[in-house]
């Protein structure tokens, strides 16, 4: 009775007789040699060994047999490992690595999930913190509301007139991260709203025609739901230009002039 | 001084409603005067030989003692009683010259020779700069003017009318109007450059006036800002009476505002006369704002 080897693609294990070898962790797809074969065959495919084949269960993981070599003339040498531990499987390895992947994604989701959170929460609390610190005035804002929905009536545009509209001065001077800031919208994206928050020391600065690029930029955010422009040279002297403290040179035509190119856009 | 109250008397019909004294008028009323001042006494010796018009100069002519002798200021003291008779404003605003000629028997010793505009008893002069800033009517328009001496400076009494300067029926007012939009000064050009919006914006301007007829049209600047100037005639009804009235006027298209700045009066030669003030008035206005 011939004696068997296997192989699981790394080592090669034997050799076994045929109940010995039924007892190894072998497959249908494990290949196997004995002395007399031309080559490494599949289980399945040796005849001789269909006993075998019978007694092997569903496909499962198995560990490559251990595999006895021994040398002849017509076959790849083969190693004698008698009693040996099988080596971990390639899939074993890739296994693993895709744990440490999505354990590692898993961590920067949940880092940044947090880091969202955080980000939140320091912007609710610098809002209420703007709001608690704004107050009435006898500046007539509404006068700049008024007019901007004038304005863009004229260019065709008739956006939602909103139920709830404030716009007063806090305390942006005072506050930690606000005093470089001239307004602040928080009417974006919701149509129902018109809320800005100015600075009372810039806008007794401010100029007339600074005045006017101040509102209707802020009254573009809220009403017209606009984002600012990128920081550019070429986008220096248009309405959503996010710097305008450099606006100090401007006058009522610059003003005039980028808010109808504002609304002619729109209006397209 | 007698002879200056027959002109007043002759004159004064016409200065309300004429428009004009043509070189016909001025000969037939020299042969109205002349029939009144003929032979007349005037006194220190002196006697009026009679009053001939060439062209659109009244000649007044005296016979005088051999002992007279013309005063060095003679020409001023004529005009002054010219002026003190009241005379001389009809003078200035009829486009009238006047001559006077002094004879001794058959010789011409003296003449002097009086041009209309000497006889103006008008004060074209201005004060000092009115602003009407924070003006409840001025709809935040920022505009200061030097208004006329001697006029009186009233509150306008319609809701767009900001200030007014007045004189004896004659008017100089500031209003101001809300544009449809802001204009900036080049889109205020483009906008002025269209001639129908234009001859649309002064019919619609001088509605008020019946009839009313464009003699001026034009596109100037005051300070700055694009500026329709004209001049319309037309006739009001006031009162029951139908009167041929005048309007001169700048629109000032200042950012979303529209500025009028308009005179107004009787359509007579006292109208021709102001519209050198109005000029003035309107030509003293600046708009602080853009310096700032």
């Amino acid at each position: 009775m011939g004696k068997y080897f296997y192989t699981d693609g790394i080592e090669k294990y034997g050799p076994y007789t045929k109940e010995e070898l039924s007892n190894q962790k072998i497959s249908r797809t494990t290949k196997v040699w004995c002395y007399g074969m031309d080559k490494w065959t599949e289980l399945s495919k040796v005849p001789e060994l269909s006993n075998v084949l019978n007694s092997i269960p569903p496909e499962l993981k198995t560990d490559p047999p251990e595999e006895e070599v021994s040398k002849t003339a017509d076959t790849e040498p083969i190693q004698n490992k008698e009693t040996k531990t099988p080596p971990p499987k390639k899939n074993e390895k890739s296994s693993s690595f895709s744990k440490w992947l999505i354990a590692i994604i898993v961590v920067i989701l949940i880092s940044l999930f947090a880091y969202s959170v955080i980000q939140n929460q320091s912007e609710v609390n610098q809002y209420n913190e703007i709001a608690a610190n704004s107050y009435d005035s006898d500046e007539d804002f509404d006068m700049y509301v008024q007019k901007f929905y004038r304005d863009l009536e004229f260019y065709g545009i008739y956006p939602k007139k909103p139920k709830v509209q404030i716009i007063k001065f806090s305390k942006l001077d005072q506050l930690d991260n606000t005093t470089h800031i001239h307004g602040l919208s928080f009417g974006s994206g919701d149509d129902d709203r018109i809320e800005i928050y100015i600075n009372p020391s810039t806008w007794k600065q401010f100029n007339k025609p600074m005045r006017y690029f101040l509102m209707y930029h802020e009254l573009a955010h809220d009403v017209l739901n606009l984002d600012d422009l990128e920081a550019k040279s070429w986008n220096e002297g248009k309405l959503m230009y996010p710097a305008i403290s450099s606006y100090e040179n401007k006058n009522m035509d610059d003003f005039i002039e980028s808010a109808h190119a504002l609304f002619e856009k729109q209006s397209e | 001084m007698r002879y200056s109250l027959i002109l007043l008397i002759v004159l004064i019909p016409s200065v309300l409603f004429s428009q004009a004294f043509t070189e016909s008028d001025i000969k037939q009323l020299a042969e109205q005067v002349n029939q009144k001042l003929k032979g007349v006494d005037v006194g220190n010796g002196i006697t009026a030989r009679g009053c001939i018009a060439v062209g659109r100069t009244l000649i007044y002519q005296y016979d005088v003692p051999e002992y007279w002798q013309a005063p060095e200021n003679i020409k001023e003291e004529l005009i002054s009683n010219q002026k003190t008779a009241g005379a001389a404003n009809n003078y200035y605003l009829y486009d009238i010259d006047v001559d006077f000629y002094y004879y001794k028997g058959n010789s011409l010793i003296k003449k002097v020779s009086i041009k209309s505009n000497e006889f103006s008893t008008y004060n074209f002069e201005l004060g000092e700069y009115l602003s009407i800033k924070n003006h409840p009517k001025s709809k935040e328009v920022n505009l200061k003017l030097k208004p006329p001496i001697g006029w009186e400076i009233e509150e306008g009494n319609r809701p767009n009318i900001v200030k007014k300067f007045t004189k004896e029926g004659n008017t100089y007012l500031i209003l101001i109007k809300e544009n449809m939009t802001f204009f900036s000064r080049s889109e205020a050009r483009e906008m002025l450059s269209d001639e129908s919006f234009v001859n649309e914006f002064v019919q619609e301007t001088s509605s008020v006036m019946k009839n009313s007829e464009i003699h001026e049209k034009s596109i100037v600047t005051i300070d700055t800002y694009p500026t329709l100037h004209f001049k319309v005639s037309g006739k009001m009804e006031r009162s029951g009476i139908t009167i041929p009235m005048i309007m001169k006027c700048w629109v000032v298209f200042y950012e979303d505002k529209i500025v009028f700045l308009q005179s107004m009066g009787i359509n007579n030669a006292e109208f021709r006369a102001l519209e050198q003030l109005y000029f003035m008035i309107t030509n003293s206005v600046i708009f602080p704002d853009q310096y700032n």
